[in-house]
């Protein structure tokens, strides 16, 4: 049996069909690297309001201290980071070819020197990086929103939610927020306003950044951290904007998964030392830094651990080491990374992002064509214009990502809040492994699956032709019994 | 907390002194003077200090209050606590009541009702938790609690969190701004202030005469020094000047409990106990004992005028004929001062007639003007996506507007209350010289005084926001700005919209839609402002009326006062010219006994305020 083409197939020809109608054009080489993208890694931007903590998450995600963090703002340009052959740094300025320019790394963070370039000239950095974690995701670091110099704030509205006629070049966003502001929602909100796919979560997960902070490093601080992102996520203004809300502490984050041996043993003698000696130094930072005490550590030695994982950290390493909970500095590590909801994060990028990548690729292309095809007419660009409907029409993968959107919205009528939690696993929601979606055990045989989807594909069968359904329902009820199918003929 | 009563002794003198004052004038049967002090000492006795602490939400506001009291009042919590505002004042034993908002339907003209609020139950009444939205409609909580620094009259306000989902808590935070003596405001160490915190604290600043800003949680961020720094740049930029205290509200708790001194030290609370009770409570007080001076020495003159005419009298016969005469002219001024002829009833009435007409004007014009911004900006943006960002901004514009109205008002009345002073001392001055009084000027001090205390406050904006602080403070704070209701903004109809329609109809439907919202939205702040102009209009009216009478009667009652005191000394003189010279020789020391007393206790009040005797001489 002949493979039935993909969404990203149809994209493709969709797309190099647009390019000989195009060529010639300006236009044509913007659709021309719209078609690349597709074969490029997904691209990611970490936004947010100013000292959100997304150059820390950054580091976190990609296991390397690569983005400047510190105290102030400073992320003050749109950088990416993707994977590359070897380590380069490219400058793309507003107008002029983008040039290579020098960088120096010491201490972690990577020090990018503009060689005098004015900052507001400069389109955006591009960071080279031999890492596997940027094989599969391009991460893309935003200047804070709000932030006090109002031209990095518009450098990075400009960036996310561009103008009308424009295409954002990420294709899905991590909002990094502390506590939710209604600027963060009616950021979140600008980011979903485009035609195609129509306001989508799919394609943002809000992240309680510094979550560390929530408890004022109180060590059950990810508990209650992890309390309010369950109150946001089922807050019904940030349903419709994003997918989940998952709860991180950055620096906990990126310090664990860069942890060096000689920290583990300045961890391990104050973890030692008599308790009541080191809660005196706990309680503030000055006096972490500064008290006279035996712990024999100095005080830049001591300086430096605060640096890096700041009073929640050291506390919590201190408490693990004392518990016996951890004894190597690999353990401490990945016991950090844990703790911090770095493995969390990664599970739902994972689960959300990356098993959708096509879907969220061929959108961000599509809604590329469609402001071409609108704003250019052309000779050819009629046919297009209906081609683009077709396949916009006609993928399923919209269809499901639409009913998505209309269950999170709250407006699909006559279904009940268990029965929506229902069709929105079915959807993906969770995940997209069959189990996942059918509410299984991950250990669920082949054979379990199908029963189990041939008993969904009845039970929506019989909604939809119920006549007391109401009209959305029904609706909703046959683009589920589709997805079913689909994962039926997938098993088989 | 020794600093902290710096300013409670010199009431307290203020009050022993002014006691004598009272019984001196209740022994010269000078009810109508007497009477007066009473109202001095009722101010005397009990002033309260209004500090609203603001910030954006989770930066640790009521921690702060909490540590300054050294109990735990307002309830802390990690997710979004403070929901509803929270006052706190001295009392002797812990209590708490509730203001309630009358429900939605009751009949029209319903007052907010007061109930008892056990005081382990505050939580249940302000947290956002415990009371969602607010469903039990509750304006503020009135908190007393014993605490030596809240007994000077001190009153913390703690507000919810500006910034957060609950947008109208902004507008009532800077609603409630100017009836503030002093504004807190709290940032964390975690980072230095964005622009929403910067552009509010100098909305605070145009609004309040004192504010302070306050950096909390020190202990926990590393690189809180530089923080404080970026920030103190940011105030410099801005051209903001405020004092930039940083503390840290744990080991302030810490401290208490284990009685270390070193924490205390550490904590920083130290100097936002003296700012509070030095730059806030001690500058307020010694406004509110000069006041209070400046009527004791117009009650002590009065008297002393009495003696004075007499001792004449009776020390030199030949001239007492000369001086019943000067007397009689005098009594005569006095009794035409006090009539509705009088200039300065004339130019009293005039003013205010023109004021009540001007402030409407000026209202209706600035609303008129909010109307139509609002107008544009609606028509720039679909109401669906940009409603989140309209609604706060049209609450604190109109904020504004009703502010600089009110502004306005009082800059006008004060000038009007100036020139009518200025009338009034040159009258009342022609008759304390036919009085024959040491120091003319010194009796109508206290009208002066009184208008000064409305005037001289502050700088800029707020100058003289004290009338409205003491008339208004019920209506605008917390109540007045209330919010647009019955506005649903539905987006995401469009989305079923498109599932349904494809392509351009859906484009048609979507710009119908548009359309629909915009009109809606315009409906929504049109009834709002209109609501807001009747409701300010009325308010205003009653301001102007207010300030009117209270003038008027005060003037009254000074032109009341001067009569009375000529036509004693008259009365004195006239009986010392008919008695004979061996009476008159007795007499004599007693009376000259009476003014060395009377000179004595004006010596005690200019004590309390030095500069008095300063202008005086």
């Amino acid at each position: 049996m002949a493979r039935r083409p993909t969404l990203l197939d149809e994209v493709r020809g969709l797309l190099t069909r647009s390019t000989s109608v195009y060529r010639d054009t300006p236009q044509g080489a913007q659709l021309e690297a719209e078609r690349a993208r597709l074969d490029e890694p997904l691209r990611v931007a970490i936004a947010g309001k100013v000292k959100a903590g997304k150059s820390t998450l950054l580091n976190a995600l990609v296991g390397e201290e690569l983005a400047p963090t510190d105290a102030g703002e400073c992320s003050k340009i749109v950088t990416w980071y993707r994977d590359g052959i070897t380590y380069r740094v490219m400058m793309h300025p507003k107008e002029g070819e983008p040039r290579q320019v020098p960088f120096s790394r010491d201490a972690g963070a990577i020090d990018i020197d503009l060689q005098g370039t004015p900052v507001e000239t400069v389109d955006r950095l591009e960071v080279e990086w031999p890492s596997s974690s940027l094989r599969a995701i391009t991460l893309i670091d935003t200047p804070g929103i709000a932030s006090l110099s109002i031209d990095v704030s518009a450098r990075a509205q400009a960036f996310l939610t561009p103008g009308e006629d424009q295409v954002t070049p990420a294709d899905a966003v991590l909002y990094l927020m502390r506590h939710l502001h209604t600027t963060d929602i009616g950021f979140l909100e600008a980011f979903h306003d485009q035609e195609v796919a129509q306001a989508t979560p799919v394609n943002a997960i809000a992240v309680l950044s510094r979550a560390d902070e929530i408890g004022v490093g109180r060590l059950d601080s990810m508990a209650s951290a992890s309390r309010i992102a369950t109150r946001y996520k089922h807050d019904a203004k940030v349903r419709r904007l994003c997918q989940t809300v998952v709860p991180v502490a950055g620096l906990l984050a990126q310090s664990g998964s860069t942890l060096r041996e000689a920290e583990f043993k300045a961890l391990y003698t104050i973890a030692t030392a008599p308790q009541d000696e080191a809660d005196r130094l706990f309680l503030s930072t000055d006096r972490f830094v500064q008290a006279p005490t035996q712990i024999a550590l100095t005080s830049m030695e001591r300086e430096h651990l605060l640096d890096r994982f700041g009073l929640f950290g050291v506390r919590l390493a201190a408490a693990l080491i004392r518990q016996g909970a951890v004894t190597t500095s690999s353990q401490l590590a990945n016991e950090l990374v844990l703790r911090s909801g770095l493995v969390e994060l990664k599970q739902v990028l994972l689960s959300q992002f990356a098993s959708r990548r096509d879907v969220l690729k061929s959108r961000s292309a599509l809604l590329a064509l469609e402001a071409v095809v609108r704003d250019h007419p052309v000779a050819g660009a009629d046919e297009l214009a209906s081609e683009l409907e077709r396949v916009t029409a006609g993928a399923h993968e919209f269809a499901e990502v639409r009913l998505l959107n209309a269950l999170r919205a709250g407006v699909v009528k006559g279904v009940k809040p268990a029965e929506c939690e229902e069709m929105e696993r079915m959807l993906g929601a969770e995940g997209s492994s069959p189990t996942t979606r059918l509410g299984l055990d991950p250990g669920a045989t082949p054979g379990d699956i199908r029963v189990a989807l041939q008993n969904a594909i009845g039970r929506w069968q019989r909604r939809a032709e119920n006549p007391l359904s109401s009209r959305e329902a029904a609706d909703a009820s046959r683009v589920l019994i589709r997805t079913c199918e689909g994962m039926l003929m997938d098993v088989s | 907390m020794s600093q902290v009563e710096r300013g409670a002794p010199a009431r307290e003198a203020a009050t022993s002194i002014l006691e004598i004052c009272a019984s001196a004038a209740d022994a010269y049967q000078r009810a109508d003077l007497s009477e007066r002090l009473a109202q001095t000492r009722a101010r005397l006795v009990d002033p309260l200090f209004h500090v609203l602490v603001v910030g954006e939400f989770k930066q640790g506001k009521s921690s702060l209050i909490n540590a300054l009291l050294g109990f735990d009042v307002c309830p802390v919590d990690d997710d979004v606590a403070t929901a509803v505002p929270t006052k706190l004042h001295h009392a002797l034993a812990a209590n708490a009541t509730a203001t309630v908002s009358p429900p939605d339907d009751a009949p029209e003209g319903s007052v907010s009702t007061i109930e008892q609020v056990p005081f382990d139950e505050v939580a249940q009444y302000v947290t956002e938790a415990a009371n969602p939205d607010n469903r039990r409609r509750i304006e503020s909580v009135d908190v007393g609690v014993p605490s030596p620094l809240l007994e000077p009259g001190l009153v913390l306000v703690d507000t919810p969190g500006v910034g957060g989902l609950g947008s109208t808590h902004s507008a009532i935070t800077i609603g409630a701004l100017p009836m503030a003596d002093a504004v807190l405001f709290v940032s964390d160490a975690s980072q230095e202030y964005t622009r929403p915190e910067l552009d509010f604290l100098q909305t605070a600043r145009s609004l309040c005469p004192n504010v302070g800003c306050v950096i909390t949680k020190i202990d926990f961020y590393p690189s809180w020094r530089k923080i404080v720094d970026l920030d103190q740049g940011h105030l410099a930029a801005a051209n903001v000047e405020v004092p930039v205290l940083e503390l840290s509200s744990a080991l302030r708790r810490l401290s208490q409990e284990t009685s270390d001194a070193a924490l205390d030290a550490e904590s920083g609370f130290g100097p936002l106990e003296q700012y509070l009770g030095v730059e806030i409570v001690g500058k307020r007080e010694s406004l509110v004992v000069r006041t209070a001076a400046a009527e004791m020495l117009s009650v002590v003159t009065q008297l002393e005028s009495q003696f004075a005419s007499e001792r004449s009298a009776l020390a030199d016969p030949n001239r007492a004929s000369e001086l019943v005469h000067q007397l009689e002219i005098a009594t005569d001024q006095g009794d035409r001062l006090r009539s509705t002829a009088a200039r300065w009833q004339v130019t009293l009435n005039d003013g205010f007639m023109d004021l009540l007409t001007d402030v409407d004007h000026d209202l209706r014009s600035r609303l008129r003007q909010l109307t139509k911004d609002a107008d544009d900006a609606l028509d720039q943006s679909d109401p669906a996506d940009s409603w989140e960002e309209f609604e706060p901004w049209l609450y604190r514009q109109a904020a504004d507007h009703v502010v600089a109205n009110y502004t306005m008002m009082q800059r006008r009345a004060g000038e009007i209350a100036a020139r009518v002073s200025e009338l009034f001392s040159i009258d009342g001055n022609e008759i304390a010289v036919q009085l024959d009084v040491p120091n003319p000027s010194e009796l109508l001090k206290a009208v002066e005084a009184s208008a000064d205390v409305e005037l001289q406050e502050g700088d800029g904006l707020s100058t003289g926001m004290s009338t409205l602080r003491s008339s208004y403070g019920g209506a605008l704070m917390f109540g007045m700005f209330g919010q647009m209701v019955g506005l649903a903004l539905i987006n995401p109809v469009g989305v079923v919209a498109g599932i349904i329609f494809g392509g351009k109809a859906y484009r048609d439907e979507k710009n119908r839609a548009l359309a629909q919202r915009r009109a809606q939205a315009k409906n929504a702040h049109r009834k709002y402002t209109d609501e807001l102009a009747f409701q300010v209009g009325k308010d205003a009216r009653d301001t102007v009326r207010r300030i009117q009478r209270q003038l008027r009667d005060q003037f009254t009652t000074r032109a009341e006062e001067l009569y009375r005191s000529t036509t004693e000394a008259l009365h004195k003189a006239q009986v010392a010219v008919d008695t004979d010279a061996k009476t008159r020789a007795k007499r004599l020391p007693d009376v000259e006994a009476e003014i060395a007393r009377i000179r004595g206790l004006r010596d005690e009040v200019l004590s309390l305020a030095p500069d008095l005797a300063s202008e005086a001489s």
